[in-house]
């Protein structure tokens, strides 16, 4: 029996967790970078006795807050859309992403009631070192916030530590260590936040450089950029190695996406990074059309950044549909039919208890154990499913490549200027900070569509597709709430615009 | 042995500590400034996510349609082996 995919409603659902995932994701990675560039500043204050360290951490912490406020519960949102938008895949994860979330909102709550209280109520009230340690806990708290709910995504690229439960349709917890010391879980946790120090540091550096250029606070804003230098190049540094680590892993997890982020159509070894190319958006698996309408290839550099040598097979899509003997690598087609009997078996385990025939059950789920590995491919129509948006991810993942590398450089630049002195008096390099602030935004949203949209169609990677992972809604249902969080979100982004820039332009006097 | 030191001045007794805590959140909450604005926007959203979205365009699927787990898992179980497009 063949039930009816609305895929429109699959793709409301889409663009609207994409939309909340998005807008709060503006909001996460400053919040991530900036309290710990508060920690830093405070450190200085403590260890120096200066009251201008403690005026330019409060005025840090202000803008810290502004987002934090504007920012918290956004998230929440997503949890509204698993419930509503997502029932088949809430119900199927939550064993899984119940304990993550737990600890995570227990570590939110304790953290942010106390420690954040203390931030910013404490001043001349609690001791120096005390209000230190707490901007510190704030720290710490809030990337630990964020560490469950990265293992929970990285759990969804890379399911394991889990067994299926067939009465209950349910992914239970085997083993949660295997789920969080997952290496695409690690790799998520900090690629995920080092870009947000980036982000961060990004930001003091641009807003800082405003002041230069208007001639405003020049020992406040030369002292920020010092500080915000350093730790964004480390961390974009940090960023860099991270992603490479990121590529090494998703080429063992999660192939597909690593051919779609390069658009390799043919795996060749040694095979070639392209580092910049128009991608043929009419090409499908199997055809003779080229990948690329133009493209400059680097030789060698993806098998590289692959296998961490010169020599290697790195599949393209079409080894990956299609399978490629020679490689030993299965086809999609051949799994679909795997997850086909999957299915089919777990619909006559089903009928057979309820028949109570407990000899059929017991072959059926035998069966079903057989092919359990596969099961979300056989919801997939067609081998070509299991491919990607090929352009997006390609684009999305040289955007945030190409950007990423040019932050390495402007940190370089800024803190070379700002070693030699006269950093006001180049006012090209100051506008560069300032626009660069919006580069970097670009360049998170853009590692978030490498990473979501390279994934698909899977809401679990192999083993559910976001066709099956939907609730049985109708697309308008769907459409209008898209229309609602729009309207919100973009609300909010204009009040912390408003409120943000208007804190900016009081200076540090008014922190 | 450096004592850790909290609050500036402090006594020893723990309902002294307390006592200098909530002053600490009172005071702070009454003498915010921009804070006021923040707080504002938080109980806002919250009240339009909570109350309105939650109550009205976000209902728990599977809660509100299904009274037991039972049948929860049943009719997950029926989109699983009928969505197929065996």
């Amino acid at each position: 029996m063949i039930d009816q995919i609305d895929l429109g409603q699959v793709n409301w659902a889409r663009a609207q967790f994409a939309l909340t995932a998005g807008y709060h994701w503006i909001f996460v990675p400053l919040t991530l970078g900036l309290s710990f560039l508060c920690a830093f500043f405070e450190s200085i204050y403590v260890r120096t006795g200066n009251e201008e360290w403690k005026t330019l951490t409060r005025f840090w912490m202000t803008l810290f807050a502004i987002n934090f406020a504007i920012g918290i519960a956004t998230g929440i949102i997503l949890e509204f859309q698993f419930g509503t938008n997502w029932s088949n895949y809430s119900w199927m994860v939550g064993d899984i992403f119940g304990a993550p979330l737990a600890i995570e909102g227990i570590f939110a709550f304790f953290i942010e009631a106390t420690f954040f209280a203390v931030m910013f109520f404490g001043w001349n009230r609690v001791s120096k070192r005390m209000h230190l340690f707490s901007t510190w806990m704030v720290a710490v708290g809030a990337n630990l916030s964020a560490l469950w709910i990265l293992v929970a995504n990285g759990w969804m690229q890379n399911p394991v530590g889990m067994k299926f439960n067939p009465d209950m349709a349910r992914f239970e917890m085997q083993d949660l260590w295997a789920v969080i010391s997952s290496p695409v879980a690690i790799s998520h946790f900090s690629h995920a936040t080092s870009s947000g120090f980036l982000l961060a540091s990004l930001f003091v550096v641009a807003v800082s450089s405003w002041f230069l250029l208007r001639g405003r606070h020049l020992l406040f804003a030369k002292r920020s950029i010092a500080v915000a230098c350093v730790f964004g190049l480390f961390s974009s540094i940090f960023v860099a190695y991270t992603g490479d680590e990121h590529a090494f892993i998703t080429v063992k997890t999660q192939p597909m996406k690593l051919a779609a982020m390069e658009g390799l159509w043919d795996g060749k070894s040694p095979t070639g990074l392209i580092a910049m190319g128009i991608v043929n958006g009419n090409k499908k698996p199997g055809d003779d059309q080229p990948p690329f309408l133009t493209s400059v290839e680097i030789p060698g550099l993806l098998t590289l950044m692959a296998h961490r040598k010169f020599k290697g097979f790195v599949p393209g899509i079409n080894d990956l549909v299609s399978g490629n003997v020679g490689q030993g690598i299965e086809g999609v087609d051949t799994k679909i039919e795997r997850g086909r009997l999957a299915v089919s078996a777990l619909g006559d385990y089903k009928a057979a208890q309820k028949a109570g025939n407990e000899d059929l059950a017991r072959s059926a789920l035998a069966m079903f154990d057989q092919n359990r590995g596969d099961l979300g491919y056989g919801y997939l129509q067609s081998p070509a499913e299991a491919v990607p948006p090929v352009a997006l991810t390609f684009y999305a993942f040289r955007l945030m490549v190409i950007v990423g590398t040019f932050f390495i450089l402007l940190f370089v630049l800024y803190l070379w200027q700002s070693l030699r002195g006269g950093l006001e008096k180049n006012r090209f390099l100051l506008r560069l900070g300032v626009i660069s602030l919006f580069l970097g935004y670009a360049a998170q949203q853009a590692g978030w569509i490498v990473s979501e949209v390279g994934r698909q169609p899977w809401a679990i990677q192999g083993m559910l597709p976001v066709s099956v992972a939907r609730s049985n809604l109708d697309s308008a249902t769907v459409a209008t709430t898209f229309f609602i969080f729009l309207a919100l979100f973009t609300a909010l982004l204009i009040a912390e615009v408003k409120i943000m820039t208007k804190q900016i332009s009081i200076g540090p006097e008014g922190a | 042995m450096t004592k850790l030191v909290i609050f500036k001045g402090e006594g020893a007794t723990v309902d002294c500590l307390l006592n200098r805590f909530f002053r600490m959140y009172v005071d702070g909450f009454r003498s915010m400034v921009l804070g006021r604005t923040l707080w504002t926007i938080i109980l806002l959203k919250l009240f339009i996510m909570f109350v309105l979205l939650k109550t009205f365009f976000f209902p728990d699927f599977l809660g509100t349609k299904f009274s037991t787990d039972g049948e929860r898992a049943e009719h997950v179980l029926q989109n699983l082996t009928q969505r197929s497009p065996r």
